[in-house]
């Protein structure tokens, strides 16, 4: 187990490494010149050129250059990349030059809000997924199995965006009723007047994800009740309910886990439109406005951020299989 | 000896082509009835993408107006005879962009999902066949697309190259490749060890005939299933993408971006949010459920999953 976990997290540091390539090398072809649009209009050659400093972004991309003339390959002992991870791998995460603060500053103001959206989201997901998609097995092919079948295959076609929007504007035009917005409540000031408004944003967040796992858990019950052992377990005297408790539902929710650890990537990149949405300052908006403002610096951190976290997700969830299947173990 | 060659060959009369080419044109229409009627679901999705291909073909003459005319109506006009959906904030007609809106959701989705779909078929069978460092880097890449959150992907991709229709289509195609190639790549690991593909290698078949000749193939029904379950996805992609302004600009009618604009226009009118996103929900829908029956056709083991 110890070895598995320290191989996965290597691999994991290299796939970071080749992800923050990536963005990078993705960023650094973008139009714009994010010095001049700090600076803004009417702003002189020197100004530029000394923001341009400040910023970094005279020095070379990367520490390695292939160029066409001679002497080909140039190293650069200062280069954006180079030092962007060099400070990344002391924890300095680089600072926002639209907020003018640090990143990890923001990260730490605001992974509450993306947290706590999160934790609300997988908890409806789960309380309203996995019951109807265990029913729906059970009575399969009864009118509660089509309903909840239709239901799902609804919700997974349904664009989040709209559904907020709807959730916002229907009961403001008909009842001027609208979810306290704009600054954050948070749950210990006051946990009614939080839950007001977390929970409409988490609900839309939750139907894509609620839709998939009802599929994913009545697809998997089936086959699992297909097995030998549950026909066994019928056959020396348990009552159904031990069975499909107890043999069947465990062993049905290995997928079911699986994919919810693959949804919460889904759901980091599901933020940015509900967070927008709801004025919610949470990360998945810190990132879309620091992209929109060419804030490269931060998108690359934020970037990689979001990468450990989904890695480090995926490597819970295997860890996790082990608890649900004692036939797995890794070694 | 001419004439006897040309006698000796019978002739074969013409109706003996006639009648099978005939019986199997009336077996598949009578095949493609009994299969519509097993999945009921799946007709209706095919149906539903059929009109709005049929929509947007003939958006010119369907729609009242065209989708950029400003002078339609006056601005923010309620739903009335002349516009059934009412105007926006310019004064251009709701359902005549709603109409044309079709046009940009379903060619984002067909070409970018063909696309998609194609080159990550490609990548997936060299990498499964060849194996060795070509296969551990591939996957490595592989791995870090898919350890990312899809949407900020493609946020970072149309931000560098500039929202445009091209950089819409290249993004959702790039997000589409990773998935693919995984999948292909598992059908072609255990294609590979078939005696047919040994037989090929020993009468000295190159390793692109082998790719393209005997292992596409057989990778085929597989990548086509993918495809089809892809298209809604890639219709949800473009209208999150235009819905948070990066999508295809103005003036192009598109239903992500007219949700939006529903959304920041005061006196807020639930009509002008509400008919794109209903547009667009219908479309996921329709190829959603066409994807699970073609899916349960192809592999009845599958039925109902996911």
């Amino acid at each position: 187990m110890q070895t598995f976990i320290i191989r996965r997290l290597i691999i994991g540091v290299v796939i970071l490494f080749f992800l923050s390539l990536i963005v990078f090398t993705l960023l650094s072809i973008v139009p714009g010149d994010p010095a001049k649009q700090r600076c803004g209009l009417g702003c002189k050659e020197e100004q530029i050129k000394a923001i341009q400093h400040e910023l970094g972004l005279d020095k070379s991309r990367f520490p390695v250059n292939v160029t066409p003339a001679p002497p080909f390959v140039e190293f650069h002992a200062h280069s954006q990349y180079g030092d962007w991870l060099k400070n990344v791998v002391t924890g300095d995460l680089g600072e926002s030059t639209y907020y003018h603060q640090p990143v990890t500053t923001a990260i730490r103001h605001r992974l509450p809000v993306t947290f706590e959206l999160m934790v609300l989201t997988m908890i409806f997901t789960i309380i309203v997924g996995i019951p109807f998609g265990v029913v729906s097995a059970l009575f399969r092919n009864s009118p509660i199995d089509y309903l909840v079948r239709l239901t799902s295959i609804f919700g997974l076609s349904i664009p989040s965006f709209w559904v907020a929007t709807l959730v916002l504007i229907i009961p403001v035009t008909l009842w001027g009723y609208s979810p306290p917005l704009g600054r954050v409540i948070w749950f210990s000031d006051d946990p009614i007047g939080n839950l007001k408004q977390f929970m409409p944003a988490a609900g839309v967040l939750a139907l894509g994800s609620a839709a998939g796992i009802m599929r994913l858990s009545r697809s998997s019950l089936l086959e699992v009740l297909r097995q030998d052992y549950m026909r066994t377990a019928r056959a020396k005297g348990l009552a159904d309910r031990s069975v499909v408790l107890r043999h069947g539902l465990k062993n049905s929710l290995i997928p079911v886990v699986t994919v919810l650890g693959l949804q919460m990537a889904g759901l980091l990149g599901g933020t940015i439109f509900i967070e927008q949405i709801f004025a919610l300052p949470g990360l998945g908006q810190y990132t879309f406005i620091e992209l929109f403002n060419k804030d490269f610096p931060v998108v690359e951190s934020m970037s990689l951020y979001i990468g450990a976290v989904v890695i480090l997700l995926n490597l819970l969830v295997d860890v996790s299989y082990a608890w649900f299947d004692p036939r797995i173990r890794y070694s | 000896m001419s004439n006897e060659v040309a006698t000796g060959t019978p002739s074969i009369p013409a109706e003996l082509f006639a009648r099978p080419e005939g019986r199997r044109y009336g077996e598949m229409a009578r095949g493609a009835l009994k299969l519509a009627s097993r999945n009921p679901l799946g007709t209706f999705g095919l149906f539903i993408i059929v009109a709005f291909l049929f929509i947007a073909i003939f958006a010119p003459l369907l729609a009242p107006y065209r989708f950029d005319n400003f002078r339609a109506g006056d601005p923010r006009e309620g739903m009335s005879m002349h516009h059934w959906f009412g105007t926006d904030l310019s004064g251009r007609d709701t359902l005549s962009r709603d109409i044309y809106g079709a046009r940009i959701s379903l060619s984002v989705a067909f070409i970018s999902v063909l696309g998609g779909s194609a080159l990550g078929t490609m990548f997936g069978i060299i990498s499964g066949y060849n194996g060795g460092f070509t296969d551990s880097l591939t996957q490595r890449i592989v791995d870090t697309a898919i350890a990312f959150p899809q949407l900020l992907l493609l946020l970072i991709i149309v931000q560098t190259l500039g929202p445009s229709f091209r950089t819409v289509v290249i993004a959702i195609m790039l997000g589409i490749i990773p998935g693919v190639t995984r999948v292909v790549r598992g059908a072609a690991l255990s294609e590979k060890n078939n005696q047919y593909i040994e037989a090929a290698r020993s009468i000295g078949a190159s390793t692109p005939r082998i790719l393209f000749r005997h292992i596409l193939p057989n990778v085929m029904a597989l990548a086509i299933v993918i495809m089809s379950t892809l298209l809604g996805a890639a219709i949800l992609a473009e209208a999150g993408l235009s819905f948070l302004g990066l999508g295809i600009p103005e003036p192009a009618a598109s239903w992500g971006r007219d949700v939006n604009a529903a959304r920041g226009d005061f006196p807020l009118k639930i009509a002008a949010a509400f008919f794109p996103g209903a547009a667009i929900t219908l479309t996921v829908l329709g190829f959603n459920l066409l994807g699970d029956s073609i899916r349960d056709i192809a592999d009845p083991r599958l039925r109902g999953s996911r």
